[in-house]
């Protein structure tokens, strides 16, 4: 039905090898969207050109989004744009060559070195509001949210109710929504929960701080996240979700899993892959 | 059991083939992204008018990097695709004060195909789309050129 990529890829400049990790990924994944967050004009100009090589017909196009996240959709895709928009956050009514329209959600969320957790809990608050209105005007929730939360699935802003109420169960999703304090709130399924291991045979999490002087720290965080809603279940499977560590034979990361800064990002990519 | 009820459409609904305004349109805005690696191309808006007697195809000039989407040609025409009308918006229309819009009414497929011929070659148009061009290829010039 649909392949998605997000990667969140740490301000590289287009002559320090992410271009060809971006169109190698897209290959790779056979994606048909590419989210990018981090990411200069430069880059995703470059991104463009590289997979629309010249004197062939253009496979890609860049969705203009006010945001900042960068957005190509393979295409054509006319009628696709822009619902709403913050600079956190933009969503995206698309309308692709087959199979029905989806609302995209796609998300750089702002980061816990300025803000604390509150305010991130409060802004992904506001952010499923905002979804929830254009499901409303669009009369469907055929709706997927992928990007950097710079929150763990765990964070109150992505469980709570009037959050995005992601759950880490697909039957629990499957009811549809729930009601608290007299208020009905739809469902997320998140399958990010599915990732949180001992890091033994694959990275424990999508990105690795260390805590330093903190009193809390987890280490790996999973802060890049692909939630669907409750109608897409039919579409998804476990391994339709994955943390990609690999782009065509290039470790992105270290002996211990963590992110190799100097091949990609301080961010792993995060794919779905929603197939029939 | 009940009759089926008979199909009464007449056999010679669909006529002859013929290549459709907002299709030759589309295949004009496809063939400015592949010169363009889709940095400037253009789309095609189809709305009914006039209470549903006309039809309005707005072709649409988009530089996603620098969020231009504007009209740059607007086509009408009835039921039928042919015969059609054709006009420039404001985008490239001049400034002089006696000056008109372009417009040309076309009443086949080749006239229409000849005229849009005509308007992509005048002066205006080239320069608004190579100014697009350029501006957009600021953002990441085109090493193959």
């Amino acid at each position: 039905m649909i392949c998605a990529v997000f990667w969140n890829i740490g301000r590289k400049g287009p002559r320090e090898g992410i271009v060809r990790l971006i169109t190698d990924l897209q290959v790779q994944e056979d994606a048909d969207i590419i989210a990018l967050a981090e990411c200069s004009d430069q880059v995703v100009a470059t991104v463009l050109r590289a997979l629309n090589p010249r004197g062939r017909s253009p496979a890609f196009n860049l969705i203009p989004t006010t945001s900042r996240v960068r957005l190509l959709v393979r295409g054509p895709v006319p009628g696709t744009h822009e619902l709403d928009s913050h600079e956190y956050y933009s969503v995206v009514h698309l309308l692709p060559n087959v199979g029905p329209a989806l609302i995209l959600v796609v998300v750089h969320m702002v980061s816990l070195v300025s803000k604390d957790r509150g305010h991130i809990d409060h802004e992904l608050t506001l952010l499923a509001g905002a979804i929830r209105k254009a499901e409303d005007s669009l009369q469907h929730s055929r709706t997927i949210l992928l990007g950097d939360l710079n929150a763990n699935p765990f964070a109150d802003g992505v469980v709570n109710a009037s959050g995005l109420h992601g759950v880490m169960s697909r039957a629990v999703a499957a009811r549809g929504s729930r009601q608290a304090s007299h208020r009905l709130y739809p469902f997320f399924f998140n399958p990010m929960w599915q990732f949180f291991g001992d890091g033994e045979s694959q990275p424990a999490g999508s990105c690795y701080y260390e805590p330093e002087g903190a009193h809390t720290g987890y280490y790996w965080n999973l802060f890049d996240q692909v939630l669907i809603r409750p109608c897409l279940l039919p579409y998804y499977a476990n391994d339709l979700v994955k943390i990609v560590s690999l782009i065509a034979g290039k470790r992105l990361t270290q002996s211990n899993w963590i992110p190799d800064r100097s091949i990609g990002s301080d961010h792993l990519p995060v794919r779905l892959r929603l197939t029939r | 059991m009940s009759t089926p009820i008979p199909d009464l459409w007449p056999s010679d609904l669909v006529g002859p083939p013929t290549t459709t305004p907002v299709a030759i349109l589309r295949r004009q805005g496809d063939a400015l992204g592949t010169h363009t690696q889709n940095f400037v191309l253009g789309e095609v808006e189809t709305r009914p008018i006039v209470n549903g007697t006309q039809f309005e195809h707005n072709f649409v000039i988009q530089a996603p990097f620098l969020r231009f989407r504007f009209p740059l040609l607007r086509v009408t025409h009835g039921v039928n695709p042919y015969p059609l009308s054709m006009v420039e918006t404001d985008l490239t229309k001049s400034q002089a004060p006696s000056s008109q819009f372009w417009h040309r009414e076309a009443k086949t497929e080749l006239e229409f195909q000849d005229q849009l011929r005509e308007f992509f070659a005048l002066s205006a148009v080239k320069s608004l789309i190579g100014s697009l061009i350029a501006q957009s290829n600021e953002i990441a010039p085109d090493e193959h050129r």
